[in-house]
């Protein structure tokens, strides 16, 4: 029984790591092709490099966390703080259920409300607020746990100080600054690697400029694998490839990082 | 005045927090409005069995879609429930702390590979040997159900191991001093583990249903029901995925996707309604 347990363990621990070594090695060497980092695409994407994409991803982001982290920590500090204990369940089980909507069904509700209704179209403005819709509820699923973990006499103690809520609600935010910091690398991770939304409601092919204003679509690395992988042949290959392998490494640093923080709150 | 500062406040977080409710009404208003017209104009033919959305005479049935959908999930998750469990088991139950260490770090890591890139994997590295292997073609059942696997094993065997670890030692302790060996300690702690591990499989199922890239570049494409493993299959995912591009707005074609979009939504909302009532259920019955 045992070796049959120990087997299949084995079997998938070294399944699992051949993913990870296949994905990055045969990637990285394309990291050191001159301009790889800093050109844009050429010759029907075979030579030049991956910058428009890496620059929309990045941009998309930072949209993305400028809504997020208002609106998620406020939502979070309502549940944890202030809301009657009923309310907090519902809002808390909302937020559970939003988290097991499949992604692409985020994709369809943006492309129905942003693109459509609202007029924004295929844009950058669209393809953030859509996976805003998405990141919010699983940010505050993560981040109420850990304002919740403040214990009781801490806060008991301010207020005795003579705090207002607000200062108390500073205090909760300050001493649960290790979890809501692995929640946001989280919550980054996740608004990195997905594709399915972005392809429908702001991602385009190719690009000729960057994006320069909120209303234009954007190339992004995921949506560009997708792209080069169904459209084009073996010559562009490469270009998947090495982004591929620089998203991965990517997520591994943004793991590491959840790692460093998860030891350092549990002491 | 504090006081006034004190209700902005909270009124502020009070509406950050109703957006996430209207979040979700939103989602469900949106998908039902745009779909209205395809139930209206198509109705029933929705569920018949072919998919031809820019012919003349076009057609939208999207039973086959569905099926390869379930069977593709079905047999997925039996796989990644079946082997998962097995490796919690194994970490609980018998691994070493440096085996517990490299295991859960690398599965970690591996949860954190973008689907986009899984696909990628699927198709430059294990469709050629599928290829080699015999299959006519590469993208196929066996290939997208593979991917699927390797994306969710994680979630399954970390999540299914946390809530091993937290069935309390008297527990075990008293199963094994009334006799029982490994195995039956092992069941004893299942069932004491049922709800976290019932909660984990739902996530799983959930995302296998919904999971889009990954089917969209490995499944194949082809819209016939699934008779082999190496069938090329197209769930309904992928074709949202591939035709929401090009579809002209507000189109019969693009009510018809929102029909799925719906479809796939009103899914994941009941599964999620079901597990939690079992959760809850077998919650009780456990603690008595």
């Amino acid at each position: 029984m045992k070796w049959f347990f120990r087997l299949t363990s084995y079997a998938v621990l070294i399944l699992m790591f051949s993913v990870i070594v296949l994905i990055i090695l045969p990637g990285v060497r394309y990291f050191f092709r001159p301009g790889f980092f800093t050109d844009f695409p050429r010759a029907s994407m075979t030579e030049g490099g991956v910058f428009p994409s890496i620059f929309g991803s990045l941009i998309l982001i930072s949209l993305v966390f400028v809504i997020v982290i208002p609106v998620g920590l406020l939502g979070s500090i309502f549940i944890a703080e202030f809301s009657s204990k009923r309310l907090s369940v519902v809002l808390q089980s909302l937020a559970g259920t939003m988290n097991s909507i499949p992604s692409i069904v985020y994709g369809l509700f943006g492309l129905s409300f942003f693109c459509v209704n609202l007029g924004l179209r295929t844009s950058l403005i669209s393809a953030s607020l859509t996976l805003s819709t998405m990141a919010i509820p699983f940010f505050i699923n993560s981040a109420v746990e850990f304002l919740r973990s403040v214990p009781k006499e801490l806060r008991e103690g301010v207020i005795a100080l003579g705090a207002n809520r607000f200062e108390t609600t500073l205090m909760v935010i300050r001493s649960s600054k290790n979890g809501l910091l692995t929640t946001l690398m989280l919550t980054l991770g996740r608004a990195f690697s997905e594709t399915a939304p972005i392809l429908i409601t702001g991602a385009v092919f190719y690009a000729t400029k960057l994006p320069s204003k909120l209303t234009d679509p954007i190339m992004t690395l995921p949506t560009s694998i997708y792209a080069i992988i169904m459209n084009l042949g073996e010559t562009a290959r490469w270009m998947a490839q090495g982004m591929a392998s620089m998203m991965t490494l990517v997520m591994i640093v943004i793991y590491s990082i959840v790692q460093i923080l998860r030891r350092r709150t549990n002491g | 005045m504090k006081k006034i500062g004190e209700t902005l406040f909270k009124s502020i977080v009070f509406t950050a927090a109703i957006l996430v409710a209207a979040a979700l009404f939103g989602i469900i208003f949106f998908l039902f409005s745009e779909s209205l017209r395809a139930m209206k104009e198509i109705g029933w033919d929705l569920f018949s069995t072919e998919w031809f959305p820019v012919w003349e005479k076009p057609d939208f049935g999207i039973r086959t879609m569905l099926l390869n959908s379930i069977i593709l999930t079905l047999w997925t998750s039996f796989v990644v429930f079946s082997i998962g469990i097995i490796v919690a088991l194994y970490l609980h139950s018998y691994a070493n702390k440096r085996e517990k260490e490299l295991m859960l770090r690398v599965l970690e890591y591996v949860s954190g590979i973008p689907s986009v890139v899984l696909g990628f994997f699927g198709i430059v590295i294990v469709a050629p040997i599928l290829l080699k292997a015999g299959a006519w073609t590469g993208q196929n059942f066996f290939n997208a159900s593979f991917m699927l696997s390797v994306l969710t094993l994680p979630f399954m065997i970390s999540l299914s191991y946390q809530s091993l670890e937290k069935v309390p030692k008297e527990i075990s302790e008293a199963a094994v001093s009334i006799g029982a060996r490994d195995f039956a300690v092992m069941i004893v702690e299942l069932r004491y583990a049922m709800p976290g591990i019932v909660n984990a499989m739902m996530s799983v199922f959930n995302r296998i249903f919904g999971e889009t890239m990954i089917v969209l570049m490995v499944a194949g494409g082809s819209n016939l029901l699934v008779r082999s493993f190496f069938d090329p299959i197209r769930p309904l995912t992928a074709t949202l995925g591939s035709e929401l591009g090009e579809v002209e707005v507000k189109s019969l074609h693009y009510s018809a996707l929102f029909f799925i979009g719906f479809l796939l939504l009103a899914i994941s909302l009941a599964i999620t309604l079901l597990t939690n009532y079992i959760v809850r259920w077998r919650e009780r019955w456990i603690r008595g």
